[in-house]
C-alpha cells in the first residue's frame, strides 16, 4: 500500500498538513487583509485535494451525488475566493454562498425529485433547516476565525463518525478529513489569530460537511442513523458559552471552546454507536 | 381420440422444436446467476453475486453471430454474505442503487471463435456510465430440458471490467479495480 492510499493517512496527515500550507500560502498571495480571507479557502482547497486522493476527481458531467459533490465544492471554491479577494465576508457575500449551496443540494437533491418518497422529502426539509442554521451560526463569528473553524471541524467528526458506523465510509473519510483541514486552518490561527472569518473558511467548515451530510441522508446505506446528526447542532451555541466563562487569553478560550464544542458532537456519535447493533462490525 | 392424440403430438413438437430464427428466449431467474470477483487489500478475493435479473436472448442457433441478448440487473440485490458490507455496496461508494437502480447489458455483436464459444460484445450501463465490454461466452446446450419440459438453451460468460472505468473510484487500489465476472444462465422457450 501506498504512503497515499492509507485510510489513515488520507484523513489525518495529509488534509491537516495540506490545509495548514495552503492557508500560508494564499495569505501570502493574498498579502494583508484580502490574504487574511484567502486562507481560509485554504482549507477548502485541502478539502478538494483529499476528495481527489480518496474518490478520484469525477468526470464532467459528473454522474451520481458524490461527483457532483465534488464539483459543487470545486465551483463554491472559485466563488468563495473572489468574495474573499474583493471583500470581508458581508450580507451579499453571504447571500452569494447562500445560494451556491442551495443550487449544489437541488443539483444533488434532483434524483430524488423524480420520484420522492414522504422520507426523502422530509429528511430535505431537516437538512435545510440545519443548513440554515449552521451559515447563520458560522457566519456571524467577528474577526476571529477560530471559532468558526471550530465548529465545523466538531460538525465534520459528527458527520464523519455516524458515516463510518453507517457502512459509508467514503463519507466517513471525508467527514473526517474535512475535520483535519479545519483542524490544519487552526494551527495557523494558535495561539494568536493571524487570519479572519471569510467565505473560504465558510465553505470548509459548513459548505463541505452539509453537502456530504446531505448526500449521506438521501443516498447513504439504509442502516445509517443519520438522525442522529441532529444531536450535535447545539456545539453551534458553544461559543456563546464559552464567553459567558469569562477567559480572558485567547489561546485558553480557543481551548475552552474546543472542549465545549465537543460535548453535542459526543453526544451525536455516542448515540449513534449506541442505535447501531452493528456499530463495531468491520468488514 | 385421434384428434386429442393429434393436439397432445403438436403440442409436444411445438416444445421440442429448435429455436427459430430471431425467437426470443427470456432468462430463466431460477437457473441465472451473476457473480464477480474482486481483491480485497490483496489479503483475498471477495465473491458476491446479484440475484435478482432479467433480460431476454434473442437467439439463432444457424447464424449465432446473428443472436442478441440483453440482461438488466437490479443493482439493490447485490449479496456478498455480509448485510453492512452490502448496504455499503449499495451507497454512493459503489453501485448508488438509489440514484442507479439497473445495470444493464445490451449485445452490440458476437464473434464466433469455436464451435460453441465466442465473444459476447455489448454496451454495459452501469452507475450511469455506458462502457464497451467484451465477455467470452460459451454456448453450452440447446434442447428439451427434463424437469421444465420446455425448449432450452444454456450460456456461460466470463470477462473482467474495471470499475474505475465507470467512476467507480473508491478504494482503488486498495479494493481491487478489476471486476471478475462470472454468469451462467438458462433461458427457456416461454
Amino acid at each position: 500500500m501506498s504512503f497515499l492510499s492509507d485510510p489513515v493517512v488520507q484523513t489525518s496527515l495529509l488534509p491537516l498538513l495540506t490545509a495548514l500550507v495552503a492557508a500560508g500560502v494564499l495569505g501570502l498571495v493574498g498579502g494583508g487583509d484580502r490574504g487574511k480571507r484567502l486562507a481560509g479557502g485554504g482549507a477548502a482547497l485541502a478539502f478538494l485535494v483529499t476528495y481527489a486522493v480518496i474518490l478520484g476527481w469525477p468526470a464532467f458531467p459528473p454522474q451520481g451525488a458524490m461527483a457532483k459533490t465534488g464539483w459543487s465544492l470545486a465551483a463554491g471554491l472559485v466563488l468563495a475566493l473572489v468574495i474573499d479577494a474583493k471583500r470581508p465576508l458581508d450580507r451579499l457575500g453571504l447571500i452569494l454562498m447562500a445560494a451556491w449551496l442551495a443550487a449544489s443540494a437541488l443539483w444533488i437533491f434532483a434524483p430524488v425529485l423524480k420520484a420522492p418518497g414522504g422520507t426523502d422529502l422530509l429528511r430535505f426539509a431537516l437538512w435545510a433547516m440545519a443548513a440554515v442554521l449552521i451559515l447563520r451560526r458560522l457566519a456571524s463569528r467577528g474577526l476571529d476565525p477560530a471559532p468558526a473553524a471550530l465548529m465545523g471541524l466538531h460538525l465534520s467528526i459528527a458527520l464523519g463518525a455516524v458515516a463510518l458506523i453507517g457502512a459509508s465510509a467514503s463519507i466517513g473519510q471525508l467527514g473526517l478529513a474535512g475535520a483535519a483541514t479545519l483542524g490544519g486552518f487552526l494551527l495557523a490561527n494558535w495561539p494568536k489569530a493571524r487570519h479572519q472569518p471569510g467565505a473560504g473558511l465558510l465553505l470548509a467548515a459548513a459548505g463541505a460537511p452539509l453537502l456530504l451530510a446531505l448526500v449521506l441522508v438521501q443516498f447513504g446505506p439504509a442502516r445509517t442513523p443519520s438522525w442522529c446528526l441532529l444531536a450535535a447542532l447545539p456545539l453551534l451555541w458553544a461559543d456563546g458559552v464559552a464567553d459567558r466563562v469569562g477567559i480572558a487569553n485567547r489561546a485558553l478560550r480557543i481551548v475552552a471552546l474546543g472542549f465545549l464544542a465537543a460535548l453535542p458532537m459526543a453526544v451525536a456519535v455516542g448515540l449513534a454507536f449506541l442505535v447501531s447493533p452493528d456499530a463495531t462490525s468491520g468488514y | 381420440m385421434s384428434r386429442k392424440i393429434l393436439g397432445a403430438a403438436l403440442a409436444l413438437s411445438a416444445l421440442s422444436a429448435p429455436a427459430l430464427a430471431g425467437e426470443k428466449f427470456p432468462l430463466d431467474p431460477g437457473h441465472t446467476s451473476i457473480y464477480f470477483i474482486h481483491g480485497h487489500f490483496g489479503f483475498s478475493k471477495m465473491i458476491g453475486r446479484f440475484n435478482e435479473s432479467s433480460g431476454e436472448i434473442d437467439f439463432e442457433k444457424d447464424n449465432i453471430p446473428a443472436s442478441k441478448v440483453k440482461v438488466v440487473i437490479k443493482a439493490a440485490s447485490i449479496d456478498t454474505n455480509h448485510a453492512k458490507r452490502d448496504d455499503h455496496l449499495r451507497s454512493p461508494d459503489f453501485f448508488n442503487v438509489k440514484e442507479f437502480p439497473e445495470i444493464t447489458f445490451v449485445s452490440t455483436g458476437i464473434e464466433k471463435t469455436g464451435e460453441r464459444s465466442g465473444k459476447l460484445m455489448g454496451n454495459l450501463t452501469m452507475v450511469g456510465v455506458t462502457k464497451p465490454v467484451v465477455l467470452d461466452a460459451s454456448f453450452n446446450k440447446d434442447d428439451i430440458s427434463p424437469p421444465s419440459k420446455k425448449f432450452t438453451i444454456g450460456f456461460s460468460a466470463r470477462g473482467k471490467i474495471k470499475r474505475s472505468d465507470f467512476g467507480m473510484k473508491y478504494g482503488v487500489p486498495n479494493l481491487g479495480d478489476e471486476l471478475e465476472m462470472l454468469i451462467e444462465t438458462e433461458a427457456m422457450r416461454p
